[in-house]
């Protein structure tokens, strides 16, 4: 068996229809990879010539995913949210279209104002562990209210929100590292 | 433990060198950018990046604390700084030993006695190595008149706790050393936090010549011969040349013995330079100062000795030690780096950040162009001007001379002005092929002549 376009169009099918957050099907050494969620988008930002504007999120804990060991074979990246593939081959090379275009934008942004890290860090959603989260999805924020912290070395960056309205999304886990000016938090002015 | 993941906290040339030996070791190189560096050469080139902050250096590459979380974050267990930037903080040599992480370079305490040009002087006077005559630090005006009659005019006052001609006077005589005390002081107060100052020699017609070293970090040392790097213009290096010509060899040996002896004195891990200034007229030459990282003009010593620094300093920090002995370095032929900034000669060397549309380098054997450029980037603003070092190699100083001209007239930039065409009508004086030239020949003789000739209209053809 190899992974022609139609055994992807096929496998795209199945975890469109799932619930699941993400899939990893290898064959020989072709490798499928499609996630839900952001995943070592920089590997692929990189081998592109990557002047994109989009951030690369960081790689979060050991075991998440590519993290630490990126080898080229390994270097297979997805689009964020909406499980936007691609595939490469053992030399990271393309291997067929991707059954969706790679977008600079994520499609799981909702509309709003992302707000972006201020720094390379550790993003938290709470003042300390235990506390409750600063903003929650649905609540409402006032502008200069802090809407998480950016740890750098223990040095704790309060994010504030720019703008009134409500938190729309919040697109890091409680722990994960974050890059500079990797979005965030969206907040909608409108509401 | 050898090295597997190093983060390179620096930009430009150097970070692509420091990538080329990762590579060379088989290590892993991870990259911190700024938001300006996100399409550099670089972070095209290493295994992974990480943007640690906005565009200005103060917080991205001057960030000890950003550094250090993107190390941590990407799981790197060993950090090279480059040159410049962090490079002689020790605040990131102790904050890489705080975190285990393997600092490609001195520890804290060696860094510390090194780049201190006042514990330096005093640790070389220590060790019998020649020192440029000069005073300890001055407590006062007072003081430095005192020490000034004493060494005799003209005198430089020179910042103990800096560099590159910051907070750095020349005193021809008595009434101009109240102002220049006021002003040397400020501006080195103002420049590194330490308004310390000494008096030196000044020496009117001198060469600046250094020393290569790579220290083991155990009390070991070996050089990597010298370099010449008298063709400065306001303090910056512009053409740099290995090894330095026509030393007595009296003084040769003097001064590779002289560097070995106090960086190993200095328990120093990995490159460092001994700077000295020659005196040509009296034939003497005197220590100035160590700079405790890698410098911008290795490669000339690289390609003369065979010998590859940077993959010796990832060995270094790694423990596996130096791969060659000082028996195994031997210096062949000679070796010519020409800087080539992103700046206009003819308006002051004023910086010319902007697109490069074309990027033309010369082939060559022994023609080596270290860069981060290439046809498309935009030289950001917000950073030093080096766009390329140009080396090349020669089986004797003419026949490298010659052969480093005719690389020059073959780089093609378009899209931005450059600093090669400045370097090529350098290259092509009397006074440098003859090796007639002085620290301050490239300000006092040739830009002025230099000047009025371009300023001449071009003659009319009919």
């Amino acid at each position: 068996m190899e992974m022609t376009p139609e055994t992807i169009k096929a496998l795209l099918d199945a975890f469109d229809r799932s619930d699941w957050r993400e899939m990893v099907v290898t064959v020989g050494d072709d490798r499928l990879h499609v996630s839900r969620d952001p995943i070592e988008e920089s590997r692929l930002a990189a081998a592109n010539g990557a002047a994109s504007a989009a951030p690369a999120p960081a790689t979060g804990a050991p075991g998440g995913g590519a993290a630490g060991g990126t080898t080229p074979e390994e270097a297979l990246a997805t689009g964020r949210g909406g499980g936007s593939p691609a595939v490469t081959g053992p030399a990271g090379a393309p291997v067929g279209e991707p059954a969706v275009p790679m977008d600079a934008t994520p499609t799981s942004v909702p509309d709003g104002h992302a707000i972006e890290s201020p720094s390379v860090g550790l993003f938290w959603r709470a003042p300390s562990p235990g506390a409750p989260p600063f903003v929650e999805v649905g609540g409402q924020v006032k502008a200069g209210e802090t809407v998480a912290i950016v740890e750098v070395m223990k040095l704790m960056n309060h994010v504030p929100s720019p703008v009134d309205g409500v938190v729309k999304a919040i697109l890091v886990e409680n722990g994960e590292a974050v890059e500079f000016g990797q979005p965030i938090v969206v907040v909608d002015p409108e509401g | 433990m050898a090295l597997r993941r190093v983060l390179i906290a620096n930009r430009g040339e150097i970070a692509v060198r420091v990538i080329r030996a990762c590579f060379d070791e088989g290590i892993e190189s991870v990259l911190a950018v700024s938001a300006a560096d996100r399409g550099s050469l670089g972070a095209q080139l290493a295994d992974r990046v990480v943007a640690i902050g906005p565009a200005a250096a103060a917080e991205s590459y001057l960030d000890v604390d950003r550094v250090i979380a993107a190390a941590k974050i990407a799981e790197c267990d060993g950090l090279h700084p480059g040159y410049g930037f962090l490079s002689e903080r020790v605040e990131l040599s102790e904050a890489c030993a705080e975190e285990g992480i393997a600092f490609v370079g001195p520890s804290p305490e060696a860094m510390r006695r090194s780049g201190d040009k006042a514990t330096a002087r005093a640790l070389a006077r220590e060790l019998g190595v020649p020192v440029n005559e000069g005073s300890d630090v001055l407590a006062s005006e007072d003081e430095a008149r005192a020490a000034a009659e004493a060494v005799g005019y003209p005198v430089l006052l020179k910042a103990a706790g800096g560099g590159g001609g910051r907070g750095m006077r020349q005193v021809e005589g008595p009434e101009q050393l109240a102002g220049a005390w006021a002003a040397a002081s400020g501006e080195a107060e103002a420049a590194f936090g330490d308004g310390r100052i000494f008096v030196e020699r000044y020496v009117r017609h001198a060469r600046h010549v250094e020393v290569q070293v790579i220290g083991d970090g155990r009390g070991g040392a070996i050089h990597v011969g010298h370099r010449d790097c008298t063709l400065q213009r306001r303090y910056q290096k512009l053409i740099e040349e290995a090894p330095a010509y026509g030393l007595p060899p009296e003084l040769d040996a003097t001064l590779t013995e002289s560097a070995v002896r106090m960086i190993g004195a200095l328990d120093y891990a990995g490159a460092a330079t001994c700077e000295f200034l020659v005196d040509p007229d009296r034939g003497s030459a005197g220590f100035l100062e160590i700079n405790a990282r890698l410098q911008v003009e290795h490669p000339v010593s690289e390609m003369v000795s065979g010998v590859d620094i940077v993959r010796e300093q990832l060995r270094i920090a790694s423990g596996e030690g130096l791969s060659v002995t000082q028996d195994d370095v031997h210096i062949r032929g000679h070796a010519i780096e020409v800087r080539i900034n992103a700046e206009s000669p003819e308006r002051d060397f004023a910086p010319t950040p902007g697109r490069v549309e074309t990027w033309v380098v010369p082939v060559g054997t022994d023609v080596r162009v270290d860069t981060a450029c290439f046809p498309g980037w935009s030289v950001p603003p917000y950073y030093d001007s080096l766009l390329a070092k140009l080396v090349v190699g020669g089986v004797d100083r003419a026949d490298a001379l010659e052969r480093t001209r005719r690389a020059l007239r073959h780089l093609r930039v378009e899209g931005v002005e450059t600093t090669a065409g400045f370097a090529l009508d350098v290259l092509e004086r009397p006074e440098v092929i003859e090796g007639r030239v002085h620290t301050r020949w490239v300000e006092e003789e040739f830009i002025p002549a230099w000047s009025a000739a371009a300023a001449q209209p071009t003659p009319e053809v009919a």
